[in-house]
């Protein structure tokens, strides 16, 4: 398994930090209000090793926006919350009525569909910037899913006992501070190529 | 418009066919494709717009997350969606023409992705969907929801404050009628003491005088200890299986006086084991009142017979107590129930202030029950009781 050094780790994080900087101004430009996006720490894991990563006492099941992307490596990149940290977020964002999760409408899945949009769009663009390369981003969709749902969405987009550089991401919205994760699903070639572009960046910048 | 410049006999672009809008935009922002749809709701024929730049024909677009999703897409090929939930989409768009000219626009969603051109250079294809209809639907279901929860709040709100008030109601009753009776005690002793002193000496219309007085005084007393028992009513009653068959047994232990001295003939029939939910001393104070007013209020010119039953039926146990006594007008059955209301006249051989039926059915009703009577003048009467029962099995 690839492992990221410390080295790796720390510029990897400035970079997404960027990025979900950048998301964040464009989200609080959206609804008025000031939201706050950090990256606190990226490893990488095995798919299987997310299951009970991802959801909370609260709710067992996952808030997912996923989008592909291809370029120097290809990746699967999914913005995740536990369901009703989701739900929260957008009630705070649209300042939508209580509906449980059931009663969830196109409206708020709408809205948590453009969020997650935002995020990953904003992360793959600050690693085309840094990497100076050209990613090319599909549309993203969203969904209400278990992990273990999702864990099996990944076996079938990434084949070949795909990795996952993993994220996790904290958003904080009037007062409310909301943990989620953001996953990229890659094979391991991906990540490879990922790494190389990474070291390439390092060595740019004389840090390696 | 373009979908009608189609020659005849070739079939339209599929394009112009679809019910979505679709623009394509060439890596300098230009329009390269614009379908029907989008003539039909823009305004614009394609022939107007083809070649121009799209941030020229919808310059309010610029700096709005429509117009950086496009430039994002252009020129780091990262696709997006821009929903009407979270913004305002600038595009000017009409389900009607007639909506154009009510300034109404279109609510829509769309989807831009980045796209490479006919040229080889990155562009972008913008989906346009109408979600008018499902933001109105939207707008309304929020509204009606808010409402909904408006109204339970009011209604809350006044159930709380009823409950308020009718505790001070009971209290203030309670209160009343305690602090009533203690100077009322009073006069009945002196009047007992006056009578010990100078009761020989009374003249006759002296004496009948002091006969009402203290009569008088007495019924106040008793129609006060009513008042007490019917504020004692809404006091907290207990829950749980109780057997009726004993309860009966009890009230007409209790009654067995009346009883013998109105020669009244008693016959119980009903299921042994019935078994009703209630408090078992509110239970008794139902049977006792309904026993006694049966016999109270007997026909003097029969024997008396009253007959109490019971069966179990879907809906709860009911208790029925038939007597044959002198009865109540059909235009009375509601005016029994409520207190002070007494029904025979005044002088007539019963007893009774109007308190009796009043609690009965307030315990009742506490219980879960319900209470009513059928009867006609003169020809006695049968109330009926229900009272929730354990559930079968």
């Amino acid at each position: 398994m690839i492992a990221l050094d410390e080295l790796q780790q720390d510029a990897l994080s400035e970079i997404f930090n960027i990025g979900v900087g950048r998301a964040a101004s464009s989200l609080s430009q959206i609804v008025n209000e000031v939201i706050h996006l950090a990256v606190p720490a990226v490893t990488v894991c095995k798919l299987n090793d997310l299951r009970d990563m991802l959801v909370d006492r609260d709710s067992d099941r996952v808030s997912a926006v996923s989008q592909h992307f291809s370029g120097p490596f290809d990746a699967t990149a999914m913005l995740v919350f536990p369901e009703t940290h989701a739900l929260e977020i957008v009630r705070m964002m649209i300042g939508s009525d209580e509906f449980s999760a059931e009663e969830v409408s196109e409206y708020e899945q709408e809205s948590l569909c453009e969020i997650g949009n935002i995020v990953l769009n904003a992360c793959i663009s600050a690693l085309a910037d840094n990497f100076s390369s050209e990613i090319h981003g599909g549309l993203p969709s969203h969904h209400f899913s278990t992990p273990l749902t999702l864990i099996q969405f990944g076996l079938e987009a990434v084949s070949n006992d795909p990795l996952v550089l993993l994220l996790k991401v904290s958003m904080s919205i009037s007062q409310h501070s909301i943990e989620g994760h953001i996953l990229f699903l890659m094979s391991v070639e991906s990540l490879s190529a990922l790494v190389a572009c990474l070291d390439g960046y390092l060595r740019a910048h004389g840090l390696s | 418009m373009s979908g009608d410049t189609t020659p005849s006999g070739s079939p339209p672009p599929l394009a112009d066919q679809i019910d979505i809008g679709l623009v394509q935009l060439d890596s300098q922002g230009r329009v390269t494709l614009w379908n029907r749809w989008m003539a039909v709701h823009s305004g614009f024929a394609a022939a107007d717009v083809l070649g121009r730049s799209f941030k020229d024909i919808y310059p309010a677009i610029a700096g709005q997350r429509l117009g950086i999703a496009i430039e994002s897409a252009i020129c780091h090929r990262l696709s997006s969606v821009v929903s009407s939930a979270l913004n305002t989409v600038n595009l000017a768009l009409y389900e009607t023409p007639t909506n154009r000219f009510e300034n109404r626009p279109m609510q829509v969603n769309v989807m831009v992705s980045a796209r490479r051109d006919e040229a080889g250079g990155h562009g972008c294809l913008l989906q346009v969907f109408d979600v008018t209809a499902s933001v109105r639907r939207e707008a309304l279901l929020r509204e009606r929801l808010s409402d909904l929860r408006q109204a339970r709040a009011a209604l809350d709100h006044q159930a709380r404050e009823l409950e308020v008030v009718n505790q001070e109601l009971a209290q203030f009753a309670y209160i009343a009628s305690h602090d009533m009776r203690q100077p009322l005690r009073t006069i009945i002793g002196l009047l007992r003491l006056i009578e010990k002193e100078i009761g020989t000496t009374l003249t006759p219309d002296a004496r009948e005088m002091f006969d009402l007085v203290t009569g008088g005084a007495k019924r106040m007393d008793a129609m006060i200890v009513g008042l007490l028992e019917y504020s004692r009513a809404d006091s907290r009653l207990e829950g749980g299986r109780v057997a009726l068959a004993p309860l009966v047994k009890d009230a007409l232990l209790n009654l067995d006086h009346a009883i013998a001295q109105a020669d009244a003939r008693v016959a119980v029939s009903g299921d042994e084991g019935q078994e009703v939910l209630g408090d078992p001393h509110a239970l008794g104070r139902v049977l006792l009142n309904l026993l006694d007013n049966a016999i109270k209020y007997r026909s003097l010119d029969r024997v008396p017979e009253i007959e109490i039953g019971w069966r179990s039926e879907a809906d709860g146990c009911l208790v029925w107590i038939k007597d044959n006594g002198r009865g109540i007008d059909a235009a009375d059955h509601d005016r029994a129930f409520l207190i002070f209301q007494r029904l025979s006249p005044q002088g007539e051989m019963a007893e009774g202030f109007g308190i009796g039926l009043s609690v009965v059915k307030k315990i009742v009703e506490r219980l879960g029950g319900r209470i009513w009577v059928v009867s006609a003048s003169g020809q006695g009467c049968t109330f009926f009781v229900t009272l929730p029962q354990p559930a079968a099995g």
